[in-house]
């Protein structure tokens, strides 16, 4: 297939086009410069990020879930894992297999565990920088609009759904902790076959 | 005179590499000690003190064990046998002739790193004459502040671009015949692997590869074997030495597939937020397009076939890093002399076609990160922690600018004030347990550190004087908590034993760490204090 070339000038505008915008966009989203003409801005994208975060420790909470599940470990197991455990009851009578098993699933439990704990504890951390950092804002200052700004609902939802992920976790944590001697015992039981 | 006549003093020595020398060499040794050891560094230091002393890299001088994987880096003669020695006998070195201190333990690297600089000009200026582009690749090295920041560490990533350098240095020069760049080719890889042998493979594989494809002619040598009997004598004695076996049994993914995913994830990413910009990736894709369809293409310049020869080696290390079994940027820092020649020859091009674009072009590769983080956040799929300052490498910022601020106004980190805190408050004979940052306390105090990554607890009844328990809680491979975490939740009551003093400093979860994702230049927003806990007076008198 024969691409139609662009005449000379055109690609030399386009790519000096491209380059100032990169320019632009560069200095806006510096920080400096954009906390002092676009702090709104700035903290909407904070915001979002944090709820993205948010999303990611959902998933490692369901990831936590989903691992012990099959051990009988966590009330909802999931269609998926449900259908892993089913395998693991057929074959819970071949030992080593079944020890391989749980020592696979506690070990995928913990990791999950521990990246949604690390997340959840920058979450909280965050979020009182992020609620004075956004309430300092002259937007958040002007108060003539007596409804709730946008960014203040992101913001409380943010609070509730941390709020709610530590009780799931320190719940599940339980379940970790009583299920780590059997956990600890394997690893222990690995490093001196290795 | 005429003819006969001597080349000039400018003629020999390029006056503008001579300043960028000079800026480099600012750069690389300004304030060089402006922030103590972090924990990697100190590791390092350790050994090389313990050199100094035995003769040996010891892990234990009968107070303090060095270890950051609960004991595996030796065996019960305590000789370290993790990692390869050549960085720690440097290190000793520079402390032998300059003392214990943090600017002797990282001068040498620093050095190493300037000589990358004088390195990647010389490479293309004497195979390809072309003194612009050798310049460009110089200044983009001498500006980059992931290098800069990687070379003024003790430890060994310099040490191993420089040995890349090298290596790609005698490749280029006529190894075939001569017996001098067929010695230093050897010697740069066999050297490569005493620095890092994971560096070392995953250059080697990737690069004869590159070579096979792209100087054909050159490998098919009788040479080519004799070069490689020489390198497996040498590397042999570190193979039989250092525990490889260990190392891959950290392996403790059940899904080895899930790894060498996320482990792609985080190369690419890193290459594209801190080293390639994804338009001049795509650019080169598309300009070399035919190559990777298979039918042929390969470019008759012999510049740009030499930088194309970078770039796949480039991608190939990415690549064979990918089943090792962590993924850390530093293992890329090797590479960024390469990306220099890479990015050095496309803004040549550009200059050459369109001078308006190329100074641009060339400015904001210099100075700032805007090439390569800005077009990531237009598509959205950048990597940006939320909890990550805005003034670190991963937001668009004038890199170099941020650089400057912090060698001019260093700021006392985590580190620092522990060390300072120790030294001034605990007494000869007590015992520090602490969740991290074991070894910068080994070296800066003279007191008996526990806990830390290295798995070492007090004995039974021996209650440490000071606790220091970090904010950032650590887990070990297997995702259990790290035994001086678990120690001090399970057999510590410091409600009860112990005395809580909340220290002025923010509990930073490294100090000095390069890193791009941990580094930061100014001082943090103080999130949460750094805590120390002090033995309480009667449990004192329980426990003698």
């Amino acid at each position: 297939m024969n691409i139609p070339k662009l005449p000379d000038n055109w690609i030399k505008i386009l790519l000096a086009g491209g380059l100032l915008l990169v320019l632009l966009q560069g200095v806006v989203l510096h920080p400096d410069v954009r906390l002092k003409l676009l702090p709104e801005a700035f903290w909407l994208e904070k915001i979002s990020q944090a709820q993205k975060e948010c999303l990611r420790i959902e998933k490692y909470i369901l990831g936590l879930q989903d691992n012990l599940a099959p051990l009988g470990l966590a009330p909802d197991p999931g269609n998926l894992t449900s259908e892993v455990g089913q395998l693991v009851l057929r074959a819970d009578h071949r030992e080593n297999l079944a020890k391989n098993f749980v020592e696979k699933q506690l070990f995928l439990a913990r990791r999950c565990y521990v990246n949604a704990e690390r997340k959840l504890a920058y979450m909280e951390l965050l979020l009182p920088i992020l609620e004075t950092a956004h309430s300092h804002t002259p937007i958040a200052l002007s108060g003539s609009d007596p409804k709730p700004l946008k960014q203040d609902q992101a913001l409380s939802v943010l609070r509730q759904r941390c709020h709610e992920y530590r009780k799931v976790l320190d719940e599940l944590a339980q379940k970790i902790k009583s299920s780590n001697e059997s956990g600890n015992n394997l690893v222990k039981q690995k490093d001196s076959e290795r | 005179m005429g003819n006969h006549s001597k080349p000039t003093f400018s003629a020999r020595f390029d006056p503008v590499l001579l300043a960028l020398l000079a800026v480099a060499a600012f750069l690389l040794f300004f304030h060089l000690d402006h922030r103590p050891f972090w924990q990697d560094e100190a590791e390092t230091a350790c050994l090389a003190r313990n050199v100094v002393h035995f003769g040996l890299p010891l892990a234990f001088d009968d107070v303090n064990l060095i270890s950051q994987e609960e004991g595996r880096e030796f065996g019960p003669d305590h000789l370290w046998r993790w990692s390869p020695w050549l960085q720690i006998y440097l290190t000793a070195a520079a402390f032998f002739l300059g003392g214990f201190s943090t600017f002797a333990g990282r001068f040498p690297f620093a050095l190493f790193g300037l000589l990358c600089v004088w390195l990647v000009y010389r490479l293309i200026k004497v195979n390809f004459g072309n003194r612009h582009w050798a310049l460009m690749s110089a200044a983009l090295l001498t500006f980059s502040v992931p290098f800069l920041l990687f070379s003024r560490q003790c430890r060994y990533y310099s040490l191993g671009a420089f040995f890349t350098l090298t290596a790609l240095y005698a490749f280029r020069s006529d190894w075939q015949t001569r017996v001098a760049p067929a010695g230093l080719l050897v010697l740069s890889l066999g050297s490569l692997f005493y620095t890092n042998y994971l560096l070392c493979a995953s250059f080697l594989a990737p690069a004869l590869l590159a070579a096979a494809l792209l100087y054909p002619r050159d490998l098919l040598t009788p040479r080519t074997v004799t070069l490689a009997l020489g390198l497996i004598i040498l590397i042999i004695p570190g193979a039989l030495l250092f525990k490889f076996h260990d190392q891959a049994s950290l392996l403790r993914y059940p899904d080895l597939g899930t790894m060498i995913l996320q482990h792609l994830e985080k190369y690419w990413t890193d290459l594209l937020q801190f080293m390639v910009p994804l338009p001049i990736c795509l650019y080169l894709l598309w300009r070399w397009r035919r190559v990777w369809q298979g039918a042929g293409g390969v470019p008759a310049d012999p510049g740009e076939r030499f930088v194309l020869f970078c770039a796949l080696i480039v991608i190939g290390n990415i690549f064979f890093l990918l089943p090792a079994p962590q993924a850390e940027h530093r293992y890329l820092i090797h590479l960024y002399p390469l990306v220099a020649i890479v990015l050095g020859w496309t803004a040549c091009c550009l200059w050459r076609y369109h001078k308006f674009s190329g100074a641009l072009f060339g400015l904001m590769l210099l100075f700032t990160n805007w090439l390569q983080l800005v077009p990531l956040h237009w598509l959205g799929i950048r990597y940006f922690p939320i909890y990550n300052d805005v003034h670190m490498l991963t937001y668009p910022n004038l890199t170099i600018r941020n650089f400057l601020i912090e060698l001019g106004s260093p700021y006392p980190d985590v580190n620092q004030n522990l060390i300072n805190f120790f030294n001034t408050h605990a007494r000869p004979g007590e015992t520090i347990l602490t969740t991290y940052g074991d070894l910068p306390l080994q070296f800066y105090t003279r007191h008996q550190i526990l806990g830390g990554l290295q798995g070492r607890i007090p004995a039974p009844g021996e209650a440490p004087d000071w606790v220091v328990r970090r904010w950032h809680t650590r887990w070990n491979r297997d995702y259990f908590l790290q035994q001086s975490e678990d120690y001090i939740l399970n057999q510590l009551n410091l409600a009860r034993d112990y005395e809580m003093l909340v220290l002025p400093g923010e509990d930073e979860m490294f100090g000095n760490r390069a890193d791009p994702y941990y580094h930061r230049f100014l001082p943090p927003e103080p999130r949460v204090r750094l805590v120390v806990y002090r033995k309480n007076l009667r449990v004192a008198h329980e426990h003698p």
